[in-house]
């Protein structure tokens, strides 16, 4: 239990600075602008109630909006999906349904599970974001690529990332 | 009250979502007035000095092209100065220089407007100390002072864009300052801690400002657009003005954000005219390269309050 929540204490500060001081700076392209910290929601543990869900994503989104000065954006954005998330988990729920020892992430339920999974989280955390962001719907096509583009992008890094931390053992 | 608790109870993941998106939505509605101030900002102690030790191990990358872009800006002023020091030099020979006189003194000592107490400079003392003198004394009272800053963060491919530099109030920045760099205008101070300030850029989509042709002086508004990194639109101009290709878009100066006749850009495009307005729109090409923005000055000037003040109370007669 302390395990886990050492864990999830270190991923909370790990993506949050690499989010802000590397991503964030890397200048891919004006509508690739990818966001990986959403992870930190999507790797909580399977039993981890709605309410330390929602509060834990606001906590990572409103510390992502001290660095971008975007009061509120990414706040919301991860609220929205830290309580979409057990729906799309009863969405994506495997056959033999989840097992206690099951953890949300690709060595545990696999490839095709997690891509699943983490695109729909991605696709709505970034809808909501840059539509949020653009603030109207004047740019709707630009925002609309960007939402496409960048979702791609932070889709990759994710599935990268997982394969870093989340060999099979 | 019982059946309250059950149904708080019941939806209380809803409940709790609903509260933290409507915290969100205010303080993104909050912010989006432009120039409010907020606590969520990164000139905030912790963040700034985050951003200062990243930007640590970036600067060894850049150095060279910092020293190259510092050298060929000294290069410039150094030149302007000495065309500034032959014009003065001249006219007090001419005996016709007298200062106080409230226009520009030379057009490219522009930012640099002498408003010293009236005083005929003595025409049989004309050496060269002098005129340094003076031009110490010309700078110390000019209206508009100069803080220089480093960029320690940046960014250009949001819908709104900041920059975080590393002067803050301890330096004397205050909110509503204008920046400036070596290309032209950057944008405005937003919000300030003891050692960091928050500026919103010129790539932010609540960002106006006044801008001027500087072939015929029509006085327009410039903002960006929201899409490309180097290009902004300047509206407002009447169409019956001449605007051609390749015309010099300046600062106006009626802000009290910039001094007269920093570079904005330049005319990249004919004008658009739509039809049923009177009005072109004008793609300006953006001077200053914001992808590689590092150092910046804040532009003080000190008789902002003043303006703003007597601005306010004609408005409210």
């Amino acid at each position: 239990m302390s395990r886990t929540v050492t864990a999830n204490i270190i991923r909370f500060i790990g993506l949050l600075l690499f989010q802000t001081l590397i991503l964030n700076q890397v200048e891919l392209h004006g509508v690739v602008n990818p966001y990986i910290y959403p992870l930190f929601i999507l790797l909580l543990p399977f039993e981890t109630p709605k309410w330390a869900l929602l509060f834990l994503g606001f906590a990572m989104g409103i510390s992502i909006d001290f660095f971008t000065n975007t009061p509120g954006l990414h706040a919301a954005a991860s609220v929205l999906i830290a309580y979409l998330r057990p729906v799309v988990l009863r969405l994506n729920k495997p056959i033999s349904g989840y097992e206690s020892f099951h953890q949300p992430n690709i060595g545990s339920l696999g490839f095709n599970w997690f891509v699943f999974y983490a695109g729909v989280c991605i696709t709505i955390h970034h809808f909501a974001l840059f539509f949020l962001e653009s603030y109207s719907f004047s740019y709707f096509f630009y925002t609309l690529t960007k939402v496409v583009a960048s979702t791609i992008m932070s889709l990759i890094i994710v599935i990268i990332y997982q394969y870093l931390f989340y060999s099979k053992r | 009250m019982r059946n309250l608790f059950l149904f708080i109870f019941k939806y209380h993941a809803f409940l709790l979502f609903l509260v933290l998106e409507i915290v969100s939505f205010g303080l993104i509605v909050r912010h989006n007035h432009f120039q409010r101030a907020s606590f969520i900002n990164s000139s905030q102690a912790f963040v700034g000095y985050l951003y200062n030790e990243a930007n640590e191990w970036k600067e060894y990358i850049d150095l060279k092209q910092v020293n190259d872009s510092l050298m060929s800006e000294n290069a410039r002023l150094m030149a302007e100065m000495e065309a500034a020091k032959s014009v003065l030099e001249r006219d007090v020979q001419d005996g016709k220089f007298v200062f106080g006189n409230d226009t520009t003194v030379i057009d490219t000592l522009a930012k640099v407007t002498a408003v010293a107490t009236p005083s005929v400079i003595d025409t049989t003392n004309t050496n060269d100390t002098n005129i340094a003198n003076k031009g110490e004394q010309i700078i110390a009272d000019s209206i508009f002072h100069f803080i220089g800053a480093k960029v320690i963060n940046n960014s250009t491919n949001r819908a709104n864009n900041f920059l975080t530099i590393n002067k803050g109030s301890r330096h004397g920045v205050a909110r509503e300052m204008g920046i400036i760099g070596q290309n032209g205008v950057v944008g405005v101070v937003k919000d300030v801690s003891e050692n960091f300030a928050t500026i919103i850029s010129l790539l932010h989509r609540s960002m106006r400002v006044s801008a001027k042709i500087k072939r015929n002086n029509f006085v327009g508004s410039l903002r960006w657009e929201g899409t490309r990194p180097d290009r902004a639109v300047l509206n407002d101009i009447p169409k019956h003005v001449h605007v051609e290709k390749g015309d010099t878009i300046l600062t106006s100066g009626y802000s009290s954000f910039f001094p007269q006749n920093v570079l904005i850009g330049v005319v990249i495009d004919e004008p658009r005219s739509d039809q049923g307005s009177n009005f072109y729109k004008i793609d300006i090409a953006l001077s200053t390269n914001f992808n590689s923005i590092q150092y910046v000055y804040v532009v003080d000037y000190i008789r902002k309050e003043e303006k703003k003040e007597l601005e306010e109370k004609t408005q409210n007669e």
